[in-house]
């Protein structure tokens, strides 16, 4: 069996994540994020200022986002080896992967729209930037489905060996309920629950990209299994 | 177990009653991770408190203790239903066992029912989660513990409905073990919360 486009669809996790930081955080600058009590003109400067930078590391995170597709399906399609897993594990996993992609599409079309005029009224960028980021610190449904089908899918492996340690499982469903106190950010201004505090933000988006580099070696250590048993 | 004793080699086998760790391993996993969560918010917590001691000594003096203390008990009963549901269990004791967890299930309620009390009186007196930073973390940090507690009902129903369906074999008591577990944590949390934001001066 050829699982060549499997090892890189898992390694595209890797890629994504790259990209997306690079472009996001290190060219876009969208990383701290701006404080949710900044007033308008200082969110205007923010955009104003090195707005080709800013467009270039949105453009770029548009780019990695190309990888993130065949990460999910790949998740799927590992998922689907587990004997006696149910398909509605596999397909809340791929549907809900999908929704993830919404939930990093969306925010980016109001920072694109933000960054194309700058020169717009400083009242109307302020605006973008709060549904820019309140949609993208917020949007927690979609991952949190997507670690339940597959903690779920890992659950119902019950062999001596099963295709991913069962220690993902539990891991998986604490990332998910990391991702709740998003939920808060909705509230606050500034402290720890706001959409720059460290249980509002930090810790979701860590613990979302730990779990993704960590599910990424074990779906490869998967793939080699399916390999070592195909030869 | 046989297994395990494969994996340990030459290593004898523990004598059962003292090397058993309640569930399986993973959730161990989970409830020192949320544990970790939850420190962390509380050290949070502290630190805020450092910052503005009369803020947080006024905010405190408007809780109502006597809804701490009755939550605090009907947890700890819950607590020791699910324990007495374990120990049924494990004597194949089915329906003792479920009756015991629709005993801790209804305990739960009773948490839910007179937290819902204790929000609706604050909120009605204008005390919200914006009021200032006593209350953000008086709601956040109730408010994330109630999320706990409402997804522990839903693994207790869980836990009764493999109770209700017999239990017949070792991984029914593991999966008994690994909710009871969960259920345990989220008491232990309360134990911790209660004295935190309710007592201490």
């Amino acid at each position: 069996m050829n699982t060549k486009l499997q090892r890189m669809s898992a390694w595209s996790a890797l890629a994504f994540l790259g990209i997306f930081f690079a472009g996001w955080a290190l060219l876009g600058g969208f990383l701290p994020p701006p404080s949710p009590n900044a007033g308008a003109d200082e969110i205007a400067a923010f955009y104003r200022q090195d707005s080709n930078l800013l467009r270039a590391g949105l453009v770029v995170v548009q780019f990695s986002i190309v990888f993130y597709f065949p990460w999910i399906a790949v998740l799927s399609a590992q998922i689907k080896r587990i004997p006696g897993v149910s398909p509605v594990c596999i397909y809340t996993q791929l549907i809900s992967g999908l929704g993830g992609v919404a939930a990093l599409l969306l925010p980016y079309f109001f920072w694109v729209a933000a960054a194309f005029r700058p020169e717009r009224e400083p009242a109307l960028l302020l605006l973008l930037n709060d549904l820019g980021w309140l949609v993208f610190s917020m949007t927690f449904a979609p991952f949190v489905a997507q670690n339940l089908a597959i903690a779920f899918a890992m659950f119902s492996d019950t062999r001596p060996e099963p295709l991913f340690p069962r220690w993902m499982a539990y891991v998986t469903l604490w990332v998910a309920l990391t991702f709740l106190p998003a939920g808060f950010i909705l509230f606050f201004k500034s402290g720890p629950f706001a959409w720059t505090g460290l249980i509002g933000f930090w810790i979701p988006l860590g613990a979302f990209s730990v779990w993704t580099l960590g599910m990424q070696a074990l779906v490869l250590k998967a793939i080699a299994r399916q390999e070592a048993s195909s030869a | 177990m046989m297994a395990e004793l494969g994996i340990a080699g030459k290593r004898a086998a523990p004598p059962p009653a003292r090397g058993h760790i309640p569930g399986e391993a993973g959730i161990w996993v989970f409830v020192l991770g949320d544990l970790l969560m939850f420190a962390l918010a509380f050290v949070l917590f502290t630190y805020y408190r450092a910052g503005d001691p009369a803020l947080f000594a006024a905010g405190q003096a408007t809780l109502n203790q006597n809804y701490g203390v009755i939550n605090t008990l009907l947890l700890l009963s819950s607590s020791w239903f699910v324990v007495l549901a374990i120990h049924a269990a494990k004597d194949r004791a089915a329906v003792p066992a479920a009756n015991f967890l629709v005993l801790a299930f209804a305990c739960g309620g009773g948490f839910v029912a007179v937290k819902f009390m204790e929000y609706g009186e604050k909120l009605r007196a204008g005390l919200s989660l914006t009021t200032n930073d006593f209350f953000m973390y008086y709601y956040v940090l109730t408010g994330l513990h109630f999320a706990h507690v409402a997804i522990g009902m839903v693994v207790l129903i869980f836990l009764w409905r493999r109770c209700r369906a017999g239990i017949a074999s070792e991984r029914d008591i593991g999966f008994l073990e690994s909710g009871a577990t969960y259920w345990h944590m989220v008491d232990v949390l309360w134990i911790i919360l209660f004295p935190l934001i309710y007592l201490l001066k």
